[in-house]
């Protein structure tokens, strides 16, 4: 059964030109891998690149403009950075701008308050029942560079589950019927 | 030979490499434009309100209730805990044209009091702030401005703190990397005894 699959894909090649081009494959993947593991490093980031999803810091953020974030060790957090942090039990991560933040002695933490630029009032609201502070546990990054527009295609991916599998099947696709170079 | 592929794989192609190349180039040279600025900062307090808030206070005045109303909405889900509140008027001259660039695409302007309190010996709070998306718009000029947000304290205790006033400017580019400047800080103390 698997042998007329393999004669279709691979019309007229050798066992050792099959495995060649399935290892290509596998290093595109890896190494695209490999980038995103080496940039988080680099950035102290878990997340060094995000997409805007919501509007809540325009005009200066749209839907689907790219943000690059670090998160150096030394460097501190203050008012008027605008930060992405993740709240515990949300699954969605928010990029808004510090408002007010406390540096406490006694437990070397960090109280802080956020708020989008586009909203009316504080991000209490969003935080969970009873938390009035955000710490530097639950930020991701701060966002140091921009570009816009690009993220976009991700936006239109998670809104069109299916356009984003008949993508990966055709570049699959394409990348097995690649004609190599001689 | 020309088919309609290749042309438009090349013109991809071409779009993708020169368009990079360009943004590229756009964004390294806000670092210079910026470093050419030169924005005049004028800031002066005008009156600082103090209050001690309990849920049983009522305002004595216009400026009170909207310190006791700003108070509430810092606390969605509860009543607000006693404590101290400040807020700032002020008077504000800034002249931000020359800070706007062919790679500026918004300022957010914001009024930082920064204070020192025994627990905590690093605190800032943004009282105030506008987001300036034009060079047109970008002289502040205002009298008697009464600020957006609240001074609070971690600890709610505010009496007796002196603090420094700033303005502060994130400059976010049409593409490339954000930048903060600051100019024009004031000493401010709040008040010892109501």
């Amino acid at each position: 059964m698997l042998q007329p699959l393999l004669d279709n894909l691979f019309s007229g090649k050798s066992p050792r030109e099959i495995a060649h081009q399935i290892l290509n494959i596998f290093m595109i993947v890896t190494s695209a891998f490999m980038s995103w593991k080496a940039l988080a490093l680099i950035t102290n980031s878990e997340s060094p690149i995000v997409v805007v999803l919501s509007e809540s810091m325009e005009p200066a953020f749209q839907r689907g403009d790219l943000l690059f974030l670090t998160l150096p060790r030394q460097e501190p957090f203050i008012v008027g950075d605008i930060v992405v942090y993740k709240i515990k039990g949300q699954e969605i991560p928010i990029v808004h701008r510090i408002l007010k933040i406390h540096k406490n002695e006694e437990d070397g933490e960090d109280y802080i308050l956020t708020k989008g630029d586009n909203n009316n009032i504080d991000d209490r609201a969003l935080y969970n029942k009873d938390q009035l502070w955000i710490k530097k546990s639950d930020i991701i990054g701060k966002v140091k560079g921009y570009l816009p527009y690009i993220g976009y295609v991700t936006i239109v991916m998670s809104d069109y589950p299916k356009l984003k599998y008949l993508l990966l099947g055709v570049l699959t696709i394409l990348m097995f019927f690649e004609k190599e170079e001689k | 030979m020309f088919s309609f592929y290749n042309r438009g794989s090349t013109l991809l192609n071409f779009l993708c490499t020169v368009l990079p190349v360009l943004l590229a180039l756009l964004a390294c040279t806000s670092p210079f434009l910026l470093n050419q600025a030169d924005p005049k900062v004028k800031i002066n307090v005008r009156n600082v309100h103090m209050k001690r808030y309990s849920s049983s206070s009522t305002p004595s005045n216009k400026k009170e209730s909207t310190m006791m109303k700003l108070y509430r909405y810092h606390y969605p889900y509860r009543y607000p805990p006693k404590g101290d509140i400040a807020l700032i008027d002020f008077d504000i001259n800034a002249d931000l044209t020359s800070v706007f660039n062919w790679n500026v695409k918004e300022l957010f302007v914001y009024l930082v009091y920064e204070f020192e309190t025994p627990k905590q010996k690093f605190n800032q709070v943004v009282v105030w702030d506008d987001i300036i998306t034009s060079k047109q718009d970008a002289h502040i000029k205002g009298k008697n401005v009464e600020s957006e947000y609240l001074v609070t304290a971690l600890d709610n205790k505010l009496r007796g703190i002196s603090g420094n006033l700033t303005l502060y400017w994130d400059i976010i580019p049409n593409t490339g990397l954000l930048f903060q400047k600051s100019k024009g800080s004031i000493t401010v103390p709040l008040q010892k005894e109501q």
